[in-house]
């Protein structure tokens, strides 16, 4: 078996060469396209060689943290308070509510808030709290359900476990917006953890936990909906933190080394943005760089 | 076993759509020598049908959710029972309306009365709107509690707010026009609100997004290759 490591490499391989392939090589039909329309090559190569970039960074990443470098991950403020919101929920005798918005299988957003239900069931199932989890997208139900389960199976408390307590609310956004604040007014929730990819139904959740008067911890990707979260939230995870959660809450050194590669991508990115700005200021440099940028920017 | 499956689930799917992005409109990705049959086809032609069927499974387990919510709180009389009887009765007539009716009046003559287009003129979109409506609420209460000046990050949040807010309205202008031609022209409202929102805010923006487009490619990365194992883990990897 060629193992992880093998697989990764088989494809860089591959990769690469489709790429050096698809330029040394013109067959027909890539011919007679040319004739047609001639190959812009800097649209085809610039994105998938910064793919390339990227992966095999964040790769070597999580090999140096295999082979025994450690690296540190300072603290998140907002999730250190979890387990406190929980635990004041249950003296409360009130229950949590756990809830990803609108994510859909196609947002890493959702499989990124995967870790953080994991951690809250496992602490509600600990405390025998409640845990209510609204469900706008269909297709995450069954992952919303199955994570929350796991998670109380893991601690021995499946009895912890309600089905009924994952429910889902069709109608799109907004209606699912509309009786998710129904239901956190008839449970009334003391402690509300939103976390995945959200749009308007962000201010309406949170507004209406500030309602309930329940502790509330945020974090989103979408850049747009992070103001209102700061006005109606407790504590809130911004940005690219949100993704870093999980190496934070499993400890894996794996993790904690592809957030290793993900800065040394940012400050690959650092680098370019400046020489860019620095080259695009030559009159025959300018044009090639401004389409690079706008190649990536797309 | 059941981990290794998921993992395959997830692996070998996004093999193919990840080899279909790097090799698009190369010779790699088929063409004349794979008898017509290119990366982009198989994506097309094989997956496409493949993920409307898992949506449509999904569909039905979570309506299945929805019933099972609702007959048990009917069934156990818990608190709110009405509102699960309403559910019923909404589900009963839009189904009707829009599938039932929406079959037989296919050949309606024009201008007669359309129970569908009722129903989303005079239900669906008022319902929808009064939603919209409390958002609009909720956006002036959270900016009153968000500007309530109590440090000085408050003082500087409440000054740019204002100035941004002036700055877009007529009165800015009003208020700075003698500035526009002296050499303070950059301390007109209307240019300040400019250059908080767009220079200062926008630089800060894509920073903040240039961070999460990586930090997303790396979560992708780790559950393609299967490290992050939240999602396959259950009773066998405990």
């Amino acid at each position: 078996m060629l193992g992880k490591r093998g697989i990764f490499f088989a494809l860089l391989f591959l990769a690469v060469a489709g790429v050096v392939f698809g330029f040394c090589e013109e067959p027909e039909a890539v011919a007679e396209a040319a004739e047609a329309a001639p190959f812009d090559w800097l649209t085809y190569l610039v994105p998938r060689v910064f793919f390339i970039m990227c992966v095999s960074l964040i790769t070597l990443g999580m090999h140096l943290a295999k082979k025994g470098y450690r690296f540190n991950i300072r603290p998140i403020p907002g999730l250190e308070q979890m387990e406190e919101a929980v635990g004041r929920a249950t003296e409360m005798g009130r229950p949590s509510l756990f809830c990803t918005g609108v994510s859909d299988t196609a947002h890493p957003e959702l499989y990124a808030s995967m870790p953080i239900l994991n951690k809250i069931a496992t602490v509600s199932a600990r405390y025998r709290n409640r845990l209510l989890i609204p469900v706008c997208m269909e297709r995450t139900l069954t992952l919303l359900q199955t994570t929350y389960e796991e998670a109380c199976k893991s601690i021995g408390e499946l009895r912890a476990f309600n089905p009924t307590d994952v429910r889902f609310f069709p109608g799109g956004q907004v209606y699912f917006a509309a009786a998710s604040m129904g239901y956190m007014l008839k449970e009334r929730p003391a402690a509300c953890f939103y976390f995945g990819y959200y749009e308007l139904e962000s201010l309406l959740l949170s507004e209406t936990g500030q309602v309930v008067g329940a502790m509330q911890i945020a974090g989103t990707s979408q850049l747009f909906q992070i103001p209102f979260f700061i006005a109606a939230c407790d504590y809130v995870i911004i940005g690219e933190e949100f993704f870093a959660v999980s190496a934070s809450i499993s400890g894996d050194p794996k993790l904690s080394g592809s957030l290793y590669g993900q800065d040394m991508v940012k400050v690959i990115v650092i680098v370019s943005v400046v020489v860019a700005a620095v080259l695009a200021s030559i009159p025959t440099l300018g044009p090639i760089v401004l389409k690079i940028a706008q190649t990536l920017q797309k | 076993m059941k981990k290794k499956l998921i993992w395959l689930s997830i692996f070998l799917p996004g093999l193919l759509y990840l080899a279909k992005w790097l090799f698009e409109g190369t010779p790699i990705e088929g063409g004349a020598w794979s008898g017509g049959l290119t990366l982009t086809k198989i994506v097309n032609e094989f997956c496409a049908p493949v993920l409307i069927l898992v949506g449509a499974t999904a569909y039905g387990i979570a309506l299945a959710n929805v019933f099972r919510v609702h007959i048990m709180t009917l069934m156990n009389r818990k608190k709110g029972w009405q509102y699960s009887l309403i559910v019923f009765v909404s589900f009963v007539t839009v189904f009707a309306i829009c599938v039932i009716y929406g079959w037989f009046s296919k050949e309606r003559p024009e201008g007669a009365f359309d129970a569908v287009e009722f129903y989303r003129t005079y239900i669906y979109t008022p319902l929808l709107v009064t939603v919209l409506a409390i958002l609009g609420f909720y956006i002036t209460y959270a900016a009153y509690r968000a500007f309530k000046i109590k440090s000085l990050e408050g003082i500087v949040m409440m000054s740019v707010a204002l100035i941004v807010m002036i700055g877009y309205d007529p009165l800015g202008n009003y208020l700075t026009r003698y500035l526009g031609n002296t050499r303070f022209f950059y301390l007109q409202l209307p240019e300040l609100a400019r250059f908080l929102r767009e220079d200062m805010n926008g630089t800060v923006f894509r920073a903040l997004q240039i961070g999460v487009y990586i930090a997303s490619l790396a979560v992708s990365w780790r559950i393609w290759l299967g490290i992050e194992d939240h999602l396959s883990e259950g009773e066998e990897a405990k």
